[in-house]
């Protein structure tokens, strides 16, 4: 049995149902992503596991005990807010060690806890100072270390690093991974960032509206798109996706049958652009990005579709031109008309 | 230059300012130092410091220290007391929130006077007053408040009219709650208690200052509810200092001594938010 289990959890909000039954079963040291776009419930989810909304369908079982209405300090879980939420009139070392003196630790087993997350997190100089008189990146940390003090369960994380400049986000992001690999602790990550899902992740949990669109490790993800909200949620830029209409009788020697009203996917680095009549569509330039590595090439087909080719050569096109896309056939992702994927690129299996 | 251009815009105001406050003290100072009575005309010699003397020397006097300090220091209490478990009773949401909080601000907007009279009649009357009926319900013998327990009865009116004041600020302040703090909080496992204690206390400290500071001011001077009801009677037992510099001027018609009285009410104001600058300063610091 796995160690976190959520079974067919709803929240409603009024007459709006925020989460529409949401069943995931998470393994005991996983590292696990919900990613989606804003307002499809990743914070929702993430509070109801720890206990902050009322789960109003469904079950939670935490290491074979059923929490689904048991009251957040009861679960056994440490959260990291958005905006850290420390308490300010507290010093770091008091921040640290609050859950622990409520709870009656013993003052020297706190001391000893504080210190050795303190030493994990760089934080030792600072634990006499509050945190207003700390960076932004220092205050994450200390509201990590709130966390490893506890030595919870599960680490709950919701978007730690969006009130982080950019440089520090991804400086953050290596720390968090790698201190979740020392403690191999059990941890659930929020974020909107495909990036750092992708980089992160043990598991990636798509979200949208409420639902689960798909679950699986992020290059699975990349690879296997089971729809189209994954399959265009998930790279930069983002997969192309085009109506099969657009192929004529080329799409015939993809699929069969074909799925009437369906698209088909495919990702900007398997889109060539060759000389006229060596590709399947003809199309127009509408701008070039050189990027220096690598060039992002903007074409309009006839039908009014943007299709995006990255190439790591750089281009000699210009906008305006006329060019021809060439497909690479085995990279091809085949969508039905409801968005479920048909077939997925045979290029993967290889 | 520039400095001086500011200084010089400045002059009107500080100076008008400045007059506003210096002519009145020091005409209060040239009182109290001349024998004023207007029931005695004549020659106002100078008289030195004898018109402290007799203030001080009043028997009135001592009760009236006390009486002020009772008085200020019991309704600072309360209302810190009341308005932040008012603030925070009503701080969470719930049906017809705006409607209550205007009416829990409302006592504020009456009238010192009509307030004291309020109480004297329709709440405290021995006889047909609300609490008389609410006393004869449970079988008890009517309370006669005024006389029984004539200061009490004052520190009531007046708590009932600051506590608005606190309530007001305090529900200003929680609004500035951070939610996700009390959020973590809970899961580190504070109850409503600890919450109290460790954030919701600290996060008030600031308004707290502000009103005792504010109260302090004003209550200072407390008049038309002693005036209205007790009279500062039975005997001193509510007379306060700003109501004894009343009875010293205008019903004893000594000028002197009232001034007197005056300059030793601000000696005392002066005394009081020095102390208090003190203990609350610190807390603004932060
Ligand atoms: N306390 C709340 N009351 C009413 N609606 C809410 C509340 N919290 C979230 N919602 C709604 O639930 C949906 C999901 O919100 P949220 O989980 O915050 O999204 P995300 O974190 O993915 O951006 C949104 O439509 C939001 O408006
Ligand atoms: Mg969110």
């Amino acid at each position: 049995m796995s160690f976190l289990q959520l079974k067919n959890i709803e929240k409603f909000f009024g007459d709006h149902r925020a989460i529409k039954g949401v069943d995931l079963s998470i393994e005991k040291g996983e590292f696990i992503v919900f990613v989606g776009p804003s307002g499809c419930g990743k914070s929702t989810l993430l509070r109801l596991i720890a206990g902050l909304e009322t789960i109003d369908g469904g079950n939670l079982l935490l290491d074979g005990k059923d929490i689904t209405h048991a009251p957040s300090s009861k679960r056994d879980l440490a959260m990291v807010f958005q905006s850290y939420a420390l308490y300010p009139h507290m010093t770091v070392a008091e921040n640290m060690s609050f859950a622990l003196k409520l709870a009656g630790e013993d003052k020297k087993v706190i001391k000893e806890k504080v210190e050795h997350a303190a030493e994990i997190l760089n934080l030792t100089r600072y634990l006499e100072r509050t945190p207003k008189a700390l960076s932004g990146g220092q205050r994450q940390r200390v509201a990590i270390g709130r966390a490893i003090v506890r030595a919870p369960k599960v680490f709950l994380f919701d978007e730690p690093l969006s009130n982080l400049d950019a440089a520090l986000r991804v400086q953050t992001r290596v720390e968090i991974a790698k201190l979740h690999r020392e403690l191999g602790a059990t941890t659930i990550y929020v974020t909107h960032d495909q990036v750092e899902a992708m980089t992160m992740a043990d598991r990636v949990v798509v979200l949208r509206d409420g639902a689960i669109e798909q679950v699986g490790r992020p290059l699975e993800l990349y690879d296997r798109p089971q729809n189209r909200f994954v399959a265009q949620f998930i790279g930069m830029p983002q997969m192309n996706m085009l109506p099969i209409g657009e192929f004529g009788s080329y799409a015939e020697s993809l699929v069969r049958p074909l799925p009437v009203g369906g698209h088909i996917g495919v990702r900007p680095e398997h889109v060539t652009i060759t000389n006229a009549g060596e590709g399947q569509l003809l199309a127009t330039v509408d701008f070039v990005e050189s990027l220096g590595a690598e060039s992002l090439v903007y074409a309009t087909t006839p039908h009014g579709v943007q299709v995006v080719s990255k190439q790591s050569v750089r281009s000699s096109v210009r906008a305006g031109d006329t060019v021809s896309l060439k497909f690479e056939q085995d990279w091809l992702h085949v969508f039905d008309a409801d968005g479920q994927v048909v077939s997925n690129a045979k290029g993967v299996a290889k | 230059m520039k400095k001086f251009t500011a200084r010089f815009l400045l002059t009107p105001a500080v100076g008008s300012l400045f007059l506003w406050m210096i002519v009145p003290l020091v005409m209060s100072i040239y009182f109290s130092l001349i024998r004023y009575n207007l029931m005695s005309p004549g020659e106002h010699e100078y008289i030195g410091l004898m018109n402290y003397e007799f203030f001080v020397t009043d028997p009135a006097f001592w009760p009236a220290v006390l009486n002020t300090f009772l008085l200020i220091g019991s309704v600072i209490v309360i209302t810190l007391v009341f308005g932040m478990a008012l603030a925070l009773l009503v701080n969470d949401k719930f049906p017809g929130q705006s409607i209550v909080r205007v009416l829990l601000i409302s006592p504020f907007f009456v009238m010192p006077a009509v307030n004291a009279l309020l109480w004297k009649h329709m709440m405290m009357n021995p006889i047909y007053g609300v609490l008389a009926q609410v006393w004869r319900f449970f079988g008890a013998q009517p309370v006669n408040w005024l006389e029984s327990y004539p200061l009490l009865s004052v520190i009531i009116m007046v708590s009932w009219q600051w506590l608005p004041f606190a309530c007001l600020i305090f529900i200003t302040s929680l609004q500035s709650m951070d939610r996700e703090q009390l959020e973590a909080a809970r899961m580190d496992g504070a109850n409503y208690v600890q919450q109290f204690r460790y954030l919701y206390l600290p996060h008030l400290s600031r308004s707290v200052a502000v009103v005792v500071m504010i109260e302090m001011i004003f209550l200072l001077s407390v008049f038309a509810e002693i005036f209205t009801t007790t009279g500062g009677g039975p005997g001193f037992a509510s007379t306060n200092v700003a109501f004894l510099i009343f009875v010293q001027g205008l019903m004893n018609f000594d000028v002197g001594v009232a001034s007197a009285g005056g300059l030793f009410a601000v000696l005392l104001a002066n005394i009081a938010s020095v102390f208090l600058i003190r203990i609350i300063g610190k807390s603004l610091e932060k």
